[in-house]
């Protein structure tokens, strides 16, 4: 896999173009989809993705995938997609504009050719309508006190209350599941599915078996065997 | 007197940004013979020797220090610089910039990513400020007067390839343009 230098690149957008530079290509959907496993990649091992902005990766991720599986299998799509797929192009191209502007930009910055006004002075203030502060006439520094602990007070009334505390499920990963499946096959040549199950504490659980041993049959690692209907189903390693 | 000597006069004690419909209605003259006189004005500022300047934000005026004399007058006023924009703030204020006014979707879309952290902050740093369009419901952005003192421009319009990039259709036929060649 190529190394790709996390170097400064500012959301999804910004990520793709700094891809597509760095192999030197022109924003065309042929190279779109040639980048798209790289994109993919980048964005599971990011550690440094805002947390809030990753569903944003994850869209422009779905759109090249998209794009790819469209170069890949072109007779599956009836050209009613197509619209959707420029939209990347052209919203890339566009964003590659503004990042040179913005580059632009930043250069008058640094000419630093402020322009000043007049610093305003205090009763002038009031002149143009802007806040001026103004307390009452009645104020005294005792009032101030009492509502200050009157403040203090409330808030630690508020404070009490404590949230609803809820305790979330443990987490079952599919790598997890797959991982331990094939480590039990290591050990024995044939394992019983319905044991796997027992194992399994949560119906998500179950699912994520079942959904563990699919994956493993597809990636050729075992194959499954049932004999007659509901009977047990028996997993072997498949040598390959 | 003139009416540019009239309208010099009402900017500079103003301070801050006047609108042309209220410069119209201080000097009883139409918008349009406003506009006129405060070009020819800012004409004046551009090509003689004054310490002055105008500048243009959606058509509010305002009279500023001229650029030339910029760090001069900073270390009169022992003004502070502002601290550097992050690179998503820059682009953010940049395409509100060029394409202002724009509404937070458009930004959005531009950028391929949520905005509202960096709009609010922008917002904070008064670089930009918001506007409720009713028909639209939707807030709509806009860079200040403060940002065109900050660049030392005297309207939006100065910024490098300002037509080209301001119009969606220009954007995509210039890049259609430059795209062909290559097929």
């Amino acid at each position: 896999m190529m190394e790709f230098t996390t170097e400064k690149f500012s959301g999804p957008l910004g990520l793709l173009l700094s891809l597509i530079e760095s192999e030197e290509l022109d924003i065309t959907e042929v190279n779109l989809a040639k980048i798209a496993d790289e994109y993919v990649n980048y964005i599971r091992q990011a550690a440094n993705i805002n947390p809030e902005e990753l569903a944003d990766f994850l869209v422009v991720a779905a759109k090249l995938l998209f794009i790819k599986s469209k170069a890949l299998l072109p007779y599956l799509y009836s050209g009613e997609e197509e619209e959707e797929l420029n939209d990347l192009e052209k919203q890339l191209r566009m964003y590659k504009e503004f990042i040179a502007a913005s580059q632009k930009v930043q250069a008058i910055i640094n000419q630093k050719n402020f322009l000043f006004l007049p610093p305003l002075i205090k009763n002038r203030r009031a002149q143009f309508n802007l806040p001026v502060f103004s307390p009452p006439p009645k104020l005294t520094a005792a009032i101030l006190r009492d509502k200050f602990w009157q403040l203090i007070a409330d808030l630690s009334e508020r404070q009490e209350k404590k949230l609803p505390e809820e305790v979330l499920e443990p987490k079952i990963n599919i790598e997890e599941k797959i991982l331990l499946i094939k480590n039990l096959l290591i050990d024995r040549i044939k394992v019983n599915f319905s044991k796997l199950l027992a194992a399994a504490p949560t119906k998500t659980e179950v699912i994520v078996s079942f959904l563990a041993i699919l994956e493993l049959a597809k990636q050729k690692e075992l194959i499954f065997e049932q004999e007659d209907l509901f009977s047990d189903i028996h997993l072997s390693r498949l040598d390959g | 007197m003139s009416l540019k000597s009239q309208l010099e006069s009402l900017l500079f004690v103003a301070i801050k940004p006047l609108a042309v419909k209220e410069l119209a209605d201080l000097t009883s003259a139409k918008a349009k013979e406003v506009e006129t006189a405060l070009e020819e004005l800012n004409n004046d500022y551009q090509a003689g020797e004054r310490g002055l300047a105008l500048i243009k934000n959606n058509s509010h005026y305002q009279i500023t220090t001229a650029a030339d004399n910029s760090e001069l007058v900073q270390d009169f006023l022992k003004d502070e610089t502002s601290s550097e924009l992050s690179q998503p703030s820059l682009e953010a204020l940049t395409i509100i910039a060029y394409r202002g006014p724009i509404a937070k979707l458009e930004l959005d879309r531009i950028r391929g990513v949520n905005c509202s952290l960096i709009i609010r902050n922008l917002l904070l740093r008064g670089l930009i400020e918001e506007k409720f369009n009713k028909s639209k419901e939707e807030y709509y952005y806009t860079v200040t007067p403060d940002f065109i003192r900050f660049l030392g421009l005297h309207s939006v319009a100065d910024l490098p390839d300002y037509a080209q990039l301001n119009q969606a259709e220009t954007i995509e036929q210039t890049l259609a343009a430059s795209l062909n060649p290559s097929l």
